[in-house]
């Protein structure tokens, strides 16, 4: 199933295209699979910022490594600019593969302890440049400026910087590069409030004078929804909603994304905060024996018959999204006031 | 668990072979063999060569080995070429001589080293961890017949509150047999003691910084029971580890303790025989401590599992 | 306040740690009291000094490597003046603690219905079958399912959210009167971060638990607590009601801590962050902690701060009644 771009998504031919992804892993000591994604079909458009948010169990995090071919893709199609990316081999994968790079949660564990912030940066710019000896400092220094560094940091080793410092030596790291896509895997949630700020800012600024596509992961609605400009939400697996920021937050249509958004605290007065609807009960199934149909009905508050036996698929919504849920229609869910 | 448990006892036997083909060829490699010592002092060279047919040391590695593979598997370790006394039945009778002696050095190594380490661990950085600490540098750099010696100079020989040399057994008349133990106990497990000692002390400070202990203290719990219930149950499968590895030391330096108390152990039993270029009984006291060995570690293994919910 | 004397008073806390860089003062002049029932928060960024001051008030700071100066009262008793035999009988009698870190913070090798009878048994005379029976009494009443088989289980087979119920259910089985929970759902998925939330606020009221909430989240702090106290460095610098502090904060921290949040109306703008990090332990400035990264320092600022009393609430600001500071909503008309 192609999936249509919908509200404010990807015009001309997308940058990123995932189609019926399956990622699978094997259970130790048994042999049992898990199916970490199930599925999963969309796409992302060149200078869009595209959010996924989920819990854990969700596959979001899987969905990147596939991406970035850290994981292996079981079944489903991975298409980078027109390119089967995930077909890519040798050669051929060694060339494209900087067009997409990663940014993870911890610098602390992505940047090696014993390499100065100049030697971090300086190896990927070798492998784009493989016949010079020694990236040019105007290049290193030019990398750091543009995370908001100086070159006062460039002979540091990492654990001579704070958290907010690791990781916008890891954003530059990754844009040594010069990718077109920076897949962000919970880039901020290590990070204190008002230093994920700035990352936040860094990343909207990057999209808007290097024209470059992120993919945002993160379980945190709040941020996603304020960088985001199309996101997508999953649940063990497979896909609940896609919708633009603000319909997402504003007018869910999925159970599951109304939950999100009453769960989420906000940081208002009690005069401010709308009542909300009652939070879901017990928790997650595993991923590993999720129920049959429709993979929320256990913790959903309008399940019925239907959604024990049919899974329901991803389809769209005559005033934009996509959702997969048997009711979208006739339900009427609440989300959040601005 | 059961099914990885039978296929680990099944895979103990090729282990027990393997060991055993190894020993064949580390013995032969040694130079002479008992036909020189045989034929005694003023042999000829027909002569020894005469032996050494008989004996059937001529013929090849593989064909030595597999002959005295076929006997062993029928529980026949064949017969020392010096004494005629059958290998089995010697070692049959030392064996448990020695096993007295290592699990007495055990005894002592666990329970003085346990202590020393728990000491040391709760003090860690204090005056007392400093004079423990010391203490185990100096056991674990003392070698057991030094230390055999010393010991029998002071309370044997000069105080006499305990016997300097012999042995006897549990099961004859064990108020005499734990007196014969005690010096030669000590003499083998010091230094067992001092390596449990240092590796706890690690292990415990590590533990007792650990987020699930601080839960412990906050849940009010005495300080003892944190320790003495909590901290020694995590630290169970390092301390396991290195039990097994003492385990397998004692059994080859209980070599040296035997010579200096005089007991007629298997350790004995083997030099003497080494000396005598007797193959056979070497090659029969390798395997059986060979088998012992990965006994142990067998049981160790069973052990960890037991301990550890989250490895079952 | 309350006419009744508080459940917890602590009173001029201060503690020093022992660190890489030589002594240095993690926390100092912190002083808050909660009464019987309330939720109270103390709210701040890495390195403000909230958990530091939790485990000092427990007296599971490293005895070697740390002091602590002060007072903590419960029942009229001194919990900073005990000594370690007596600190354990009242840990768990008469406060108890959760943390953040569920799974670590579990013993991996008991089962954890004995964990919680072990509690029981800790602090009165019970038996073990007693205790167990208390232990899945306790296990249900904070939501596990099939309470009876699940005490057999071991930490590793509960999900997050589950073991965070059982280091609950641990931490109130002997029914003290003051809980401190460590930032107890950060580690949690949001779904379960708002039952586990909701369940702290069901007990407290159910059988009157004082809880501190350490968080990082204002948000969090926002839905539970009646009360915050905002702590910068290792200082409290703004102590009122959690919606003054939301709709008319005091303290140049509490706003710009406000601002740095997503909200809403503003879609991919750039948000407000606060230049500058927090001092280093070792090279505290003299004078305001805050002064190297607030827009509205002036002179008056290098002055040592005192936690000035306003009534109902104070700051830690010598410009408080100078400074209009935008809260959680717009910014406030000038």
């Amino acid at each position: 199933m192609r999936v249509a771009a919908c509200d404010g998504g990807a015009r001309a031919e997308p940058l990123l295209s995932i189609d019926r992804l399956d990622v699978q892993f094997r259970l130790p000591g048994g042999g049992a699979t898990l199916k970490a994604v199930d599925g999963v079909s969309f796409e992302i458009g060149r200078r869009e910022i595209f959010g996924l948010i989920g819990e854990s169990g969700s596959g979001k995090s899987s969905v990147a490594r596939a991406i970035m071919r850290l994981a292996p893709i079981a079944s489903g199609s991975v298409t980078l600019a027109g390119i089967r990316f995930d077909q890519l081999q040798g050669r051929d994968l060694r060339r494209h593969r900087r067009r997409v790079q990663m940014v993870f949660q911890d610098a602390t564990d992505s940047l090696d302890p014993r390499m100065t912030i100049r030697q971090a940066l300086a190896e990927p710019l070798r492998m784009r440049d493989a016949s010079a000896r020694d990236a040019p400092e105007n290049i290193v220094a030019d990398l750091l400026h543009r995370v908001g560094l100086d070159e006062s940091h460039l002979d540091r080793k990492p654990r001579g910087l704070s958290g907010g410092q690791r990781q916008r030596v890891a954003i530059a790291r990754a844009l040594a590069l010069e990718p077109e896509l920076l897949v962000c895997d919970e880039a901020v949630s290590a990070l204190d409030v008002s230093v994920q700020a700035g990352i936040i800012n860094l990343l909207l600024s990057l999209q808007q004078e290097l024209g470059i596509a992120v993919l945002f992961i993160s379980h945190d609605l709040g941020v996603v929804a304020h960088l985001a400009e199309r996101i997508g939400v999953m649940y063990l697996g497979r896909l609940a909603e896609v919708a633009t920021a603000e319909s997402l937050t504003a007018r869910p249509r999925h159970p599951y994304t109304e939950a999100l958004l009453a769960a989420e605290p906000e940081p208002k007065p009690s005069s401010l905060r709308a009542p909300r609807p009652p939070l879901i009960i017990g928790d997650a199934p595993s991923a590993a024996n999720p129920p049959s149909g429709c993979r929320f009905r256990t913790r959903c508050r309008y399940a019925r018959e239907l959604c024990a036996s049919e899974p329901p698929r991803l389809r769209p919504l005559p005033d934009g999204g996509l959702v997969a849920c048997h009711f979208a229609e006739e339900l009427v869910l609440e989300g959040r006031r601005a | 668990m059961k099914r990885m448990l039978i296929g680990r006892i099944a895979a103990l036997i090729p282990t027990v072979l393997l060991a055993s083909f190894i020993a064949f060829v580390l013995v032969q490699l040694a130079p002479g063999d008992a036909s020189t010592i045989l034929a005694g002092e003023n042999a000829t060279a027909e002569r020894i060569e005469e032996i050494r047919r008989r004996l059937g040391f001529d013929r090849s590695l593989i064909e030595q080995y597999w002959t005295w593979l076929s006997h062993a598997a029928r529980g026949d370790l064949g017969a020392s070429v010096i004494s005629q006394e059958s290998i089995a039945a010697a070692i049959g009778r030392t064996l448990p001589i020695t096993l007295h002696l290592v699990v007495g050095a055990l005894m002592v190594a666990v329970t003085l080293g346990v202590i020393a380490g728990v000491a040391s661990a709760r003090r860690a950085d204090t005056a007392i961890d400093a004079v423990i600490a010391s203490f185990s540098s100096a056991g674990a750099a003392m070698p057991s017949f030094w230390l055999g010696l010393v010991l029998v100079s002071i309370f044997a020989l000069r105080l006499d509150w305990l016997p300097a040399t012999g042995f006897v057994s549990l099961a004859a008349d064990p108020a005499s047999a734990l007196r014969h133990l005690v010096l030669p106990s000590i003499a083998l497990g010091a230094v067992g003691a001092a390596e449990i000692a240092r590796q706890l002390r690690g292990v415990l400070i590590e533990i007792l910084a650990s987020d699930h202990v601080r839960t412990l203290r906050a849940k009010g719990l005495a300080e003892r029971r944190v320790v003495w219930v909590h901290a020694l149950r995590g630290a169970a499968v390092p301390l396991l580890t290195i039990i097994g590895l003492q385990v397998s030391r004692l059994l080859g330096a209980t070599v040296v303790v035997e010579a200096v108390f005089g007991i007629q152990g298997v350790g004995t039993l083997v030099v003497d025989a080494a000396n005598n270029r007797d193959y056979y009984v070497v090659q029969g006291v390798v395997v059986v401590m060979a088998a012992i060995v990965i006994l142990i570690n067998f049981a160790v293994d069973v052990c960890y599992r037991i301990s550890d919910p989250r490895i079952r | 306040m309350t006419a009744k004397s508080p459940a917890l008073d602590v009173r001029g806390l201060e503690v020093g740690l022992l660190t890489a860089d030589g002594r240095v003062q993690a926390v100092r002049e912190v002083s808050f009291s909660i009464g019987r029932g309330e939720i109270v928060g103390l709210v701040g960024e890495s390195g403000s000094g909230k958990s530091v001051t939790a485990l000092a008030i427990m007296g599971l700071l490293p005895r070697a490597s740390s002091y602590v100066r002060g007072s903590a009262v419960i029942a009229g008793v001194d919990l900073l003046a005990l000594s370690p035999r007596q600190l354990a009988r009242v840990r768990g009698r008469d406060v108890g603690m959760i943390f953040q870190e569920p799974m670590s913070a579990l013993d991996p090798l008991f089962r954890i219905g004995d964990q919680i009878a072990e509690t029981v048994r800790a602090h009165e005379r019970a038996s073990w079958r007693a205790a167990a029976a208390r232990a899945v009494e306790i296990l249900g009443e904070v939501g596990i399912p099939d309470a009876a088989t699940r005490a057999r289980a071991y930490p590793h087979q509960l999900s997050g959210g589950m073991r965070q119920r059982v280091m609950i259910a641990m931490a109130l089985v002997s029914a003290p009167a003051v809980l401190i929970a460590d930032e107890p759902t950060t580690a949690l998925d949001v779904t379960v971060q708002a039952q586990i939330l909701g369940l702290l606020r069901r007990l407290s009221s159910d059988h009157g638990t004082a809880i501190v909430l350490i968080t990082h989240d204002l948000g969090v702090a926002a839905e539970n607590c009646a009360r915050i106290h905002t702590m910068y460095a290792g200082e409290i610098v703004e102590t009122c009601c959690v919606d003054d502090a939301l709709l008319a904060p005091k303290h140049p921290y509490t706003s710009a801590l406000i601002q740095c949040i997503p909200r809403a109306g503003q879609r991919r703008r750039p948000l407000s962050s606060i230049p500058g990090r927090a001092p280093p332990l070792a090279a505290m400035p003299s004078g305001c902690r805050f002064r190297p990264r607030c827009v509205h320092a002036s002179d008056a600022c290098k002055a040592p701060q005192p936690l000035l009393d306003l009534g109902d609430r104070a700051v830690r600001c010598v410009r408080y009644d100078e400074i209009a500071l935008p809260g959680a909503v717009g910014s406030v008309a000038p």
